[in-house]
């Protein structure tokens, strides 16, 4: 299997901050086998149906009676038939569902094998996308063949039926098989390609991925990628990413920097006559900002040694305590770097950095959950670099992620990998997990009354509260009474374990400022613990 | 039997009209909403412009006034929404004075609510006149005034203390209509804050009109009313209920609906007691707000008649 790319060397800049490739497919000519074809322009398509395959074999068919009907295993003998056991059998059907919609222009009705005469004098062959309403293609009223083989105008279907619209009131009517026969896009496939040497024999900075694809109503195209070190993918690969589905520009959230990356397409379509193309695809790469970067998260067991007995690993839930986050530089022919990001699971505050032990001066983050670490200037050799913070955490596990990035080129950040290449270097073990997602007596009101004037001074009132137990995203809903109880303004967001805030500007749900006066909040909570808290808030202007 | 019966017509067409009220749209306004609401009026929804016939008409409809034969003192406190978990309390009072005069009726009330850095009071004067054999017209003016702490941080910054005030004028209509039964029904136009009066400090923001039309029946056993409200072009509806169970206390029960509106709004139902005694009139009031989590407000209000 073959794939002809075309790597384009565009040079974005010149000199130290590296040069910016973008390697581009724009042509899936040659065969690719499998379910997934190439068209005429290169582009990548979903694969067609073959017109010899019986789209009905194995699936569920049943008769007029519900009862299943062994038409569709594949076997033309007498015990595997369907057999209407009388012979007025007028107006008996067969149906199969195909389990999903298909382009269906031809069935065939088998009769037992060694049989002659128990078939259908007359038929009608109808189909559905519904089970509900049938539309009749073919009617047959004097049928001589034993064997029934039509074929009809193209239609999308995913029910079979074949009724019987004869009889001779001497005979049965048996059938061993119904083969239903089409064209159009398959539902669904996805195709592995193979690994692309995207460094051409040297590790790179892995930047945004674009695509451009076709993709009519009822198709979608989602792409998903992993790196890797060696040319066959292996335990030391990292995992498919989650599929992206939008080609505008995603930046890849890969190890890196690597030499070798595999994508994979996944096609869809609900409707068989329509299918998505990728056209063209794009990824932007860029010399590394080092050749390695891996940090370790650790408890700063030398300010909270008295605070509890745990390991460095792991934090009581809902207190606030101290970490460092040490990142080992190994710089190699790396460009270099002046930023480094963490992505914090809470909001955090930076007490200080060190770079190889020794204190920098700086002003650092405070309250942040995406800190930058600027460096007075960039940092072009190997070297220890610890952060250390402060934080409450709130979940079973907590992750920090991180990044260092050149702002000359900030579009392209190097994600920095766990330490010894185990993930658990970059997560905190939350211990004593708590009992309630929101603590209602830390929850605050500021500035309560606030004065929504536009003079900037409190100017919009601020919700803050601690949620715990919620791992993933869940709705949130603010809402905003007058005295009588009437709703004046509903906020919804999604929102997960930590520090969080939702904000109310003192507008109405039509976006008119309220006139002063005591106003009711009551926020909810889905966190299927039916979790809320209500309380007063004032608006004076 | 006959006032089971009663009672039981009473509350489908408490719930019939809640389920009306539930398609209707509602505007959100806030600020003196709740000032000089009474106990009796609140166990009924708020659906008490015609009923209003002692010093609750100050604020119901001033109209009401000139009902009034005795002079009248009324005390009205209440708790509004107890137990919320952030805030302060909410309290809300109000005194009202009635006597009437040669010409007609007049009306005297304060009112006032507040809760910790928040408080808005109201000065209500109100004159009721029987114009003919049917008709009571009645007028009312109404200084409201509110004022807000301003909120200081840690760091130290402040905004100023705030404060609003503006005078609303209120016009009230109020005619027997027609006999039937053993009863009469009753009929009441209500325009409040008809100046729109600017509260806010800065000036632009003014209370919205209202405009009340009310019908009652009331016969011996039983006082029903439903009140449809206007404000900013939507409408409100109120219903509620009294029944009279008279006995050596008079003791009355009452019910109430408000119906609030469309997408996502709720309602409110309330209930109440009222007791009398020689002189003495003694209310209770429980209104509980469907879509807030909170307990429901309690209201208690005295009143001497002499």
């Amino acid at each position: 299997m073959m794939i002809r790319h075309i790597l384009l060397a565009l040079l974005v800049g010149a000199g130290a901050a590296g040069a910016q490739n973008t390697f581009t497919v724009e042509d899936w000519t040659e065969e690719v086998g499998g379910d997934v074809q190439v068209d005429s322009t290169g582009a990548l398509v979903l694969g067609r149906v073959n017109p010899e395959d019986n789209l009905a074999l194995q699936k569920p068919a049943v008769d007029h009676t519900g009862q299943t009907a062994r038409v569709t295993d594949g076997n033309f003998t007498r015990n595997s038939a369907w057999n209407s056991l009388t012979s007025g059998a007028f107006n008996f059907f067969v149906q199969v569902d195909l389990e999903e919609p298909r382009l269906v222009d031809r069935v065939v009705v088998a009769p037992v094998r060694d049989n002659d005469i128990d078939f259908m004098k007359g038929y009608s062959i109808q189909t559905s996308t519904d089970n509900i309403v049938f539309s009749e293609q073919v009617l047959n009223t004097r049928n001589l063949n034993n064997l029934i083989d039509t074929t009809f105008a193209p239609v999308t279907a995913r029910y079979i039926r074949v009724q019987v619209k004869a009889i001779d009131r001497v005979h049965n009517v048996q059938m061993s098989e119904l083969e239903v026969y089409g064209g159009g896009f398959l539902s669904a496939n996805t195709v592995g390609l193979p690994v692309l040497d995207i460094g051409e024999g040297v590790a790179k900075n892995l930047g945004q991925v674009s695509w451009t694809a076709d993709t009519p109503e009822g198709t979608s195209l989602t792409l998903q990628f992993r790196s890797g070190s060696t040319a066959s993918p292996d335990g030391s690969w990292s995992d498919w990413t989650e599929p992206i589905d939008s080609g505008a520009g995603v930046l890849l959230d890969l190890p890196e920097p690597r030499r070798y990356l595999q994508y994979q397409v996944n096609l869809q379509t609900s409707d068989p006559g329509l299918a998505p193309r990728l056209q063209l695809l794009e990824i932007d790469l860029d010399e590394p900002l080092a050749d390695g970067v891996s940090a370790e998260v650790v408890r700063d067991t030398a300010l909270d040694e008295a605070a509890d007995s745990l390991a460095v690993d792991e934090a009581p839930v809902g207190q606030a305590r101290n970490f460092l986050y040490r990142a080992q530089v190994n710089m190699g022919a790396g460009t270099g770097f002046d930023v480094l990001r963490l992505g914090m699971p809470n909001r955090a505050t930076v007490n200080f950095v060190r770079l190889d032990g020794q204190n920098l001066d700086g002003q650092w983050p405070t309250g942040e959950q995406i800190v930058d670490i600027v460096l007075d200037q960039s940092l072009n050799q190997d070297a220890l670099i610890e952060i250390g913070f402060s934080i409450v955490l709130f979940d079973e596990r907590n992750v920090f992620s991180g990044q260092v990035l050149d702002q000359n080129r900030p579009n392209n950040p190097q994600v920095i990998a766990p330490g010894d290449g185990r993930d658990e270097s970059l997560a905190v073990f939350g211990v004593g997990l708590l009992e309630r997602v929101l603590d209602k007596g830390a929850f605050s009101v500021t500035p309560n009354p606030f004065s929504p004037d536009g003079d900037q001074l409190f100017d919009r009132v601020q919700f803050s509260y601690e949620l715990a137990k919620l791992s993933i995203e869940r709705p949130v809903s603010l809402r905003i009474f007058d005295l009588t109880g009437r709703p004046v303004r509903r906020i919804d967001t999604m929102q997960k374990s930590g520090a969080q805030i939702v904000e109310w500007d003192g507008m109405d749900q039509e976006g008119e400022i309220v006139p002063p006066g005591l106003y009711l909040f009551q926020l909810d909570i889905d966190s299927g613990e039916g979790v809320s808290v209500n309380g007063t808030v004032g608006v004076s202007y | 039997m006959l006032r089971m019966r009663g009672f039981e017509l009473m509350y489908r067409v408490i719930l019939l009209a809640t389920l009306l009220a539930l398609g209707l749209q509602s505007p959100a306004r806030a600020a003196f909403e709740t000032l000089g609401q009474s106990t009796q009026a609140s166990a009924m929804a708020g659906a008490y412009a015609v009923h209003a016939a002692d010093a609750t008409a100050l604020w119901y409809n001033p109209a009401g006034l000139a009902q009034t034969g005795q002079r009248q003192v009324l005390l009205d406190y209440a708790r509004l929404f107890p137990g919320l978990d952030v805030g302060p309390d909410i309290n809300s009072w109000s005194l009202g004075y009635v006597q009437h005069l040669a010409g007609g009726t007049v009306g005297l009330g304060l009112a006032g609510l507040s809760a910790d850095f928040y408080s808005e009071n109201a000065l209500a004067l109100g004159y009721g006149l029987q114009v003919g054999s049917r008709l009571q017209v009645g007028l009312g003016l109404r200084f409201l005034s509110w004022s807000a702490d301003g909120y200081r941080d840690p760091s130290g910054a402040r905004d100023p203390d705030r404060s609003g005030s503006g005078l609303g004028v209120d016009l009230g209509l109020r005619a027997p209509l027609v006999r039937w039964r053993e009863g009469l029904f009753s009929a009441a136009f209500v325009g409040q804050n008809l100046n729109e009066p600017d509260i806010s400090e800065g000036g632009g923001t003014g209370i919205p009109r209202h405009l009340v039309l009310g019908l009652a029946y009331d016969d011996a056993v039983y006082g029903l009313e439903a009140n449809m409200v206007w404000v900013d072009g939507d409408q409100r509806l109120r219903v509620g209920g009294e029944y009279k169970m008279g006995g050596r206390y008079d003791v009355r029960l009452r019910l109430g609906a408000s119906g609030l509106a469309g997408d996502g709004a709720g309602g409110q139902v309330d209930g109440g007691l009222g007791l009398k005694r020689g002189s003495w009139l003694l209310n209770y009031a429980y209104g509980y707000a469907a879509e807030i989590d909170a307990d429901g407000s309690q209201r208690f209000s005295l009143a001497y008649q002499f």
